[in-house]
């Protein structure tokens, strides 16, 4: 009997169809899987030592008290610093993610003249060339995100030796002038729109404080701090204007209408109180509840250095203008920046870690520094009733061909002090004046000043991590009036513009990658594109949930996708980015 | 969302990732009372995996043993090694709380390099999901033992979610310690767990006074439980919460 052809394909077969049964295959998949998990396409975080690092947070400003998990001298993670003044151990979404920015993709890398690359000593000469080339009526600005820092001080100076110099500041810089606010007496917050559980002030000592506050959050949305709020009150865009004074009557037992007496009933029951939201109706409903420079309400403070105003420049007068941007602010409205300059050749000075923003328009762009590269200081925080400062020392590596915006125009003024000297001379004077107290990151003890032997030892414990807090003033009372921001005007509608858009939640323009879970891989936030109407809104528009539309509104046309929402106000269109303005919509 | 991907080296979206393919393992969602405005409310409800203790569906449906259920901390457990990708899990899983690599991990030149050293990356494939932070579980742990401990302290292991929230609104510790504060917020009226009629015992307790939140998780796809504008038609589950206390096992 030999062995034919037929039965070594019976035997070949039936061993395949054996081997299905055993465990082999199985072993040998789930070993492919094994082996192809450390595969060269997956990224393997690094080793080494791991240690704490501190520094301050200067993506905004609250400046909080940052806690660094380093491996090696690299940041992996960031958190609070518990107990800190400022931000009571609290990081917002932004600040967790910080040292992701120096790895964005949309970073200025080298200086550039009219989008080419430039040495930046041939940058600094044409800059000084255009300075000096200024006529009579031409003027130099310098636009400051924070007024009050060291690096203010330099441009004070430098614009000091010019004949005609404006240092300003973006209208929202400083929106309660020299005043702060003493939330941890307050007991009622009457918001006119502003965003008290979504981002204002410091985070932290904003949220460290909710538990004794009632929240009232006036404005047309339902936003997330309307959510979060005790009361919220609807109002029709624009309504906040004309809603304090109703509130204002209403607390002076004058006729008001129900949902303004029912809010003068609760600030009255709840006392001290406070209103904010920016606008002079709101300053006056301040007056009214007597907050002003009393326990619990606006307390001024003493560092207060008043900027100029970037609206209240006369347009068309600025020759040269240096636009310093924050790592982690949105850009200036380059609209409003293109008016203020003279018709012809105007130079534009970017000093930007960014490439979009304003270094889309500017002659010049001069690659700063970005978050946790540089030494840098946190001013005092927007909202704090006594003035603070604080170090940001640098956790990461920068790159080359990057200058501090300080250091530019300390060079373009031929002074050879340094940024971080600028800084020592700043700690130096805190310690002569030999007020307040320093809070250390470290060990999150405080201590006096006037205990710390030398500004040399005082500099060295604010790099290793540390606020210095002012002594409050004494006597409050006899304050400025406080000066509140305003916002922008009514918008109505029009035969052409039957609806109003509200802007709804921006998504950041800066941010690290991970931003992503917020905006784009859970929906939480909604997409830039996505406007949000009430469905009757929308049928009367011959709309549908979901179709593709057109929003035009003065300032252009955008192509959207329409959602239904009930929870809508009808007659608005809220949208992400945008203004208030009238508008209107048209299925596209 | 974000301390929980910086902590876990989840990747950030690639450009073709949408909501349904994104990776977050702990993802909040809007939900309101499905009244017009101006009535309309809404809470804010973070959905993670729920720890289940019993009959843990995704432990059940594994064909490879990659979901283990830790007797000792009631943590459910995601191995990516042994995971072959079939997403059986997945769609056991009732709280749509697990999520598949559909790429591989990837990040910006030079971001890798702050990936947390502490947690491995995932592959392509395969399925992940929150663990509570099993990496800082084996720190404590190891810190206890170098001090000659076998028991942490409690507080000296939490996520990383517990630890980011800026409103101390995440509760975490032993439920099995009655004497705990999750423990005494679970037992109280006003804790309440997800699909709780499903039998699989949850761990995440969450807290609302507001009977619309509630009937929400008890009667998913009744009335007054609706998520707001993009995230409508994604909680097939039945969301609920809003008070956003989430004691939970460990």
């Amino acid at each position: 009997m030999g062995f034919t052809r037929r039965d070594l394909l019976t035997f070949t077969g039936g061993s395949a169809a054996g081997l299905l049964l055993t465990p082999v295959p199985w072993s040998l998949l789930r070993d492919t899987a094994v082996l192809s998990e450390n595969w060269p396409g997956v990224p393997q975080p690094s080793h080494g030592e791991i240690r704490t690092r501190y520094t301050t947070c200067m993506l905004c400003p609250a400046g909080c008290g940052v806690r660094a998990r380093c491996v090696g001298d690299r940041p992996v993670s960031l958190a609070g610093v518990p107990g800190h003044p400022a931000s009571r151990g609290v990081l917002c979404p932004t600040g967790l993610v910080g040292h992701h920015l120096a790895f964005c993709r949309d970073r200025a890398a080298e200086p550039l003249a009219n989008g080419k690359p430039v040495a930046i000593e041939r940058a600094l000469a044409a800059v000084s060339a255009a300075i000096a080339a200024c006529g009579p009526r031409d003027s130099v600005a310098i636009l400051d995100p924070r007024p009050g820092r060291a690096a203010s001080l330099v441009y004070r100076r430098f614009l000091a030796g010019l004949p005609k110099a404006v240092h300003c500041a973006p209208s929202d810089s400083q929106p309660y002038g020299p005043f702060g606010i003493d939330l941890e007496n307050t007991r009622a917050i009457l918001s006119f729109g502003a965003p008290v559980l979504d981002g204002w002030l410091s985070p932290g000592r904003v949220l460290a404080n909710r538990s004794h506050l009632q929240l009232i959050q006036v404005e047309p949305a339902y936003s997330r701090t309307a959510s979060l709020a005790d009361l919220w009150v609807p109002v029709l865009p624009g309504g906040q204007e004309t809603f304090p004074a109703a509130v204002a009557r209403a607390l002076k037992g004058e006729d008001a209408d129900a949902s303004a007496t029912e809010v003068a009933r609760i600030l009255l029951r709840n006392k001290p109180a406070i209103a904010i939201g920016g606008g002079a109706a709101v300053a006056k409903l301040n007056a009214v509840l007597a907050s002003v420079g009393r326990p619990g309400g606006f307390l001024p403070r003493r560092d207060f250095t008043l900027a100029t105003d970037i609206a209240a420049v006369p347009d068309g007068s600025i020759r040269v203008l240096l636009i310093e941007e924050a790592a982690g602010a949105n850009p200036l409205p380059w609209d409003l920046l293109r008016r203020k300059l003279v018709p012809q050749n105007p130079v534009v000075v970017a000093l930007t870690p960014w490439l979009d923003g304003c270094a889309q328009h500017a002659d010049y762009v001069i690659p700063a520094p970005m978050y946790l590269e540089s030494l840098d200081e946190a001013p005092t925080p927007a909202g704090s009733t006594v003035a603070s400062f604080s170090l940001s020392p640098a956790l990461l590596t920068a790159p080359p061909k990057l200058t501090q915006p300080a250091e530019f125009v300390l060079r373009l003024a031929h002074d050879s002090a340094t940024y971080p000297e600028i800084l020592k001379q700043r700690v130096a004077a805190i310690e002569k004046d030999r007020r307040g107290a320093l809070f250390t990151y470290a060990d999150g003890k405080s201590k006096r000043v006037r205990d710390i032997a030398s500004a040399g030892d005082l500099w060295k414990a604010m790099l290793g991590g540390a606020v210095w807090l002012d002594d409050p003033l004494l006597s409050p009372r006899g304050a400025d009036p406080l000066v509140c921001a305003g916002p922008p005007g009514p918008a109505l509608p029009t035969p052409q513009y039957p609806l109003i858009l509200i802007p709804a939640d921006t998504p950041p323009q800066h941010g690290s990658p991970l931003m992503s879970k917020l905006y784009r891989e859970s929906g939480l936030r909604r997409s830039a594109n996505a406007a949000t109407v009430h469905p009757e809104t929308g049928r009367d528009h011959a709309l549908t949930d979901g179709c593709r539309a057109v929003v035009k509104s003065p300032t252009g046309a955008f192509p959207v996708q329409v959602i239904f929402d009930p929870a809508v106000m009808p007659g608005v269109i809220e949208m992400a980015g945008q203004g208030l303005s009238p508008a209107s919509i048209r299925r596209a | 969302m974000i301390a929980c991907a910086v902590e876990n080296n989840v990747p950030p979206a690639r450009p073709e990732a949408t909501p349904r393919t994104g990776i977050t393992w702990m993802r909040v969602y809007q939900i309101s009372n499905g009244a017009p405005f101006p009535e309309n409310r809404a809470a804010f409800i973070p959905i993670l995996c729920q720890q289940c203790g019993k009959d843990t569906p995704c432990a059940a449906v594994c064909p490879q043993e990659a979901v283990e259920v830790d007797p000792a901390t009631g943590i459910v457990d995601q191995m990516p090694q042994r995971c072959l990708g079939c997403r059986y899990c997945m769609a056991a899983c009732p709280y749509h709380a697990r999520y598949f690599n559909w790429w591989d991990p990837q990040w910006p030149p030079g971001m890798e390099k702050t990936l947390n050293p502490d947690v491995a990356t995932r592959m392509r494939g395969v399925v992940e999901k929150c663990n509570f932070c099993h990496g800082r579980l084996h720190a404590a742990r190891a810190r206890a033992a170098a001090e000659g401990r076998r028991e942490l302290h409690p507080g000296e292991y939490v996520p990383a979610c517990v630890e980011a929230c800026p409103a101390a609104a995440i509760v975490f510790g032993d439920l099995d310690d009655p004497a705990s504060e999750v423990a005494r917020l679970a037992r109280d009226g006003q804790s309440f767990r997800i699909l709780e009629r499903l039998g699989t015992a949850p761990k995440i307790y969450y807290r609302t006074t507001r009977p619309w939140v509630r009937s929400g998780a008890t009667n998913p796809c009744g009335a007054g439980n609706f998520a707001r504008g993009p995230l409508r038609g994604r909680l097939s589950g039945g969301p609920s919460g809003s008070g956003q206390k989430e004691p939970a096992h460990a």
